[in-house]
């Protein structure tokens, strides 16, 4: 919490100057960092790069703008849309090419990322702020694409003094480009579900249905999909394949046995984050509970837990879905801050 | 003059006049340059000096009596120097500050040598304590420290030639890339890009501690001085330090027939180990008489001997 309410100097020059002026004090919460009650402390560092308005907005135009593809049709939003608490709608395959390292992995939904220690699949990057370097360079590890990002957005009209304004930099430079993004992404805080109002006892109940499910789910699913943020952070085999492609985790820690391991994801806004897994295997919920059930594939990788797959009682699937939707946050998925800018 | 006028100049004069206090007279500098070479001359054996070569030219001009290794050229050679220490017998300690920044000048500590690009060959210690020193201790790679701040500048800027894997992040400690007559590398064209055949890449990453595994390929080394250096306000001592391709593949065990693309943190890990008997101590000078120049040949004594003059 200490974070939240540390005062940039420049807001004590602000304070400094409104009270002056006597006026006063105007304080907006929609350009601050404030970790919901029921979350733990964020592992961003924010003391390296402090949320501010202009730093946002900054990062708001670069995650529309198709400028930081090669041929300028992709942005980050064609992959990670608002609507779909930034999951991808279709199944964009994402290839990294190092080499033999070959994939298709499924876009996550992008939320309650400060939270997060290691990002990706296969958690191979440990820092937000170097995320966005995989996403623009993509194909092949020649770092001439981020360069190239950097001399067109040195070139670019508008965002000279974009940078200025968010970071009082005379000229525009990666680390800078990578903070905006970090601030933009870094509020995308998903904490207002019907589920969280019912944690946190700000009169919402669950239905009856909804609270069996709650029940269930943690019985049979919260051995890893666990906490607040819906995921214990490891990375697991859950039997959706005997034969991977994709090595997963053993593609970061080359071992042999993380072959077939992927981050638990998240659950926040699953209902909206279709299709699943880490290889777009699933459509529907049901599919995945289906899975859980009676379709786990049996390799040396596999989570022990899942070995004989879940038993489930009768409709207690049912509850089960019908829980997750509680964790659908329509508050974030239609926030105005995140939309693209005008 | 409005009396708050007179005081900042009263201000700005006492800041002026206390920064002149500051400086040193107890403290001095000390260069530590890099040299590379690629093997002896089996006649004289003195150290040959590495010769880039153009990017998929085939005059190989390097060789080596192993025979997985043989002939082969060197067209990039780079690496990180950091956290760069200095000790002497009775106390004396130097820690270069280190420092990751998003501004590009507040980046301290990190250096970037790259053959072929002489001012990032030397490297100027400055506010070192007066004393003796006869230990240097250096870092090949970007350790934790350089990561886990985010988004960097300078050095360390991917858009600025930053040596980075984005998709397993951190930077590439050590990188050497050429053309090798043993190289099995086929041609592979991509979207944009090319490698060629015969060519090899060998980009040795990984600080990761992750458990079971030997990613963390960050290597701290250690040599002593040929004797003592003394640090003072008056003179300019140097340290010359050598990096041998050739004996860092033989110790290596390389054979290019087999590795030519070496883009992990496990596949590196070899060559992250021998690290400490490719780099030696070439000499030091009490005063360094030498300037800088475009080319650095003319200051090298080719004797591959520790000497002080
Ligand atoms: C072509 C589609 C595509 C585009 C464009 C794209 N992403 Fe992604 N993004 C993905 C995929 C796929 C993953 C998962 C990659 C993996 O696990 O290896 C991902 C992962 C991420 C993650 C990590 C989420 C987590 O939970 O680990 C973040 C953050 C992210 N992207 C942000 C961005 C930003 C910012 C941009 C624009 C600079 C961007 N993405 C552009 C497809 C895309
Ligand atoms: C042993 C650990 C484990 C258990 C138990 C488990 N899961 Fe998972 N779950 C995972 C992993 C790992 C993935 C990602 C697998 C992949 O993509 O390769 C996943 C993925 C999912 C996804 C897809 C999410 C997305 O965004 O793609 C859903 C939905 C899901 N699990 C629901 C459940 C439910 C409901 C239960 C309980 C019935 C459950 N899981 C039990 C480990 C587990």
């Amino acid at each position: 919490m200490k974070r939240v309410f540390k005062v940039s100097p420049l807001l004590w020059a602000c304070i400094f100057f409104y009270s002056c002026s006597e006026e006063e004090v105007k304080v907006n919460n929609d350009y601050k960092f404030i970790s919901p009650v029921n979350f733990p402390e964020p592992t961003y560092t924010f003391e390296n790069n402090q949320i501010t308005e202009a730093g946002f907005e900054l990062g708001r135009h670069l995650f529309y703008d198709p400028i930081l593809s090669v041929d300028g049709t992709v942005s980050c939003n064609s992959c990670h849309q608002l609507s779909l608490a930034f999951a991808d709608a279709q199944q964009h395959p994402l290839s990294i090419g190092v080499n033999d390292r070959l994939g298709i992995r499924n876009a996550p939904s992008l939320a309650n990322l400060a939270y997060f220690t290691e990002f990706f699949w296969d958690g191979g990057v440990t820092h937000l702020d170097h995320v966005p370097i995989n996403a623009i360079e993509a194909e092949f590890e020649m770092d001439e694409e981020l360069s190239n990002v950097v001399q067109k957005l040195r070139q670019s009209s508008k965002y000279d003094s974009l940078f200025k304004q968010a970071f009082d930099v005379d000229e525009i430079t990666s680390p800078f480009m990578l903070y905006a993004l970090a601030q933009f992404t870094t509020m995308m805080v998903s904490a207002n579900s019907k589920y969280d109002k019912y944690v946190r006892n700000e009169e919402e109940s669950l239905t009856e249905q909804e609270l069996r499910g709650l029940e269930s789910f943690e019985a049979k699913c919260s051995s890893c999909h666990s906490g607040v943020l819906f995921t214990d952070m490891s990375y697991r085999n859950n039997g959706i394949s005997s034969d991977f492609v994709d090595l997963g985790r053993a593609t970061i820690t080359e071992l042999e046995s993380d072959i077939g391991k992927f981050r638990v994801p998240s659950l926040r806004n699953v209902q909206r984050t279709s299709p699943y897994m880490h290889n777009a295997k699933f459509k529907t919920l049901e599919e995945v509970l289906d899975h859980y059930e009676s379709g786990i594939s049996i390799s040396e990788t596999l989570d022990s837990s899942l070995e004989k797959g879940i038993v489930f009682e009768n409709g207690e699937k049912d509850d089960i879905i019908v829980f997750l939707k509680t964790l659908t946050d329509y508050e974030f998925i239609s926030d105005e801050r995140f939309t693209a800018p005008q | 003059m409005k009396l708050y006028q007179l005081f900042l100049l009263v201000l700005v004069a006492s800041v002026i006049l206390s920064c002149d206090e500051e400086e040193n007279t107890d403290s001095g500098t000390m260069m530590v340059y890099f040299s590379h070479f690629g093997g002896l001359d089996h006649q004289s054996g003195e150290a040959l000096e590495l010769d880039l070569a153009e990017s998929g030219s085939t005059d190989y001009d390097i060789h080596s009596m192993e025979e997985g290794i043989g002939m082969f050229n060197v067209a990039t050679l780079q690496y990180y120097v950091t956290n760069i220490k200095l000790e002497g017998p009775n106390g004396e300690i130097f820690i270069d500050p280190m420092k990751v920044s998003a501004k590009a000048e507040e980046v301290t500590g990190y250096y970037l040598v790259k053959e072929g690009k002489s001012s990032s060959k030397a490297i100027m210690l400055s506010n070192v304590p007066a004393g003796e020193y006869d230990k240097i201790t250096f870092t090949i790679g970007v350790p934790e420290e350089g990561i886990k701040e985010g988004a960097a500048g300078g050095v360390l800027d991917p858009a600025e030639g930053a040596p980075f894997w984005n998709w397993n992040n951190g930077y590439i400690g050590l990188t050497v890339e050429g053309m090798a007559m043993n190289s099995e590398q086929p041609q592979v064209i991509g979207d944009g890009w090319t490698i060629e055949e015969g060519s090899y890449a060998f980009h040795i990453g990984g600080w990761k501690d992750i458990e079971e595994t030997t990613a963390n390929n960050i290597k701290t080394l250690t040599f002593d001085l040929d004797g003592q250096l003394s640090v003072n306000a008056e003179q300019n001592p140097a340290i010359h330090m050598g990096f041998d391709i050739v004996q860092l593949l033989e110790e290596t065990g390389v054979d290019f027939a087999s590795t030519y693309a070496v883009h992990s943190p496990l596949l590196g890990a070899n060559f992250a180990e021998n690290l400490n008997k490719a780099f030696f101590l070439k000499h030091t000078h009490q005063t360094d008489s030498h300037e800088m120049k475009e080319d650095d040949h003319d200051h090298d004594d080719h004797s591959g001997e520790g000497h002080n003059h």
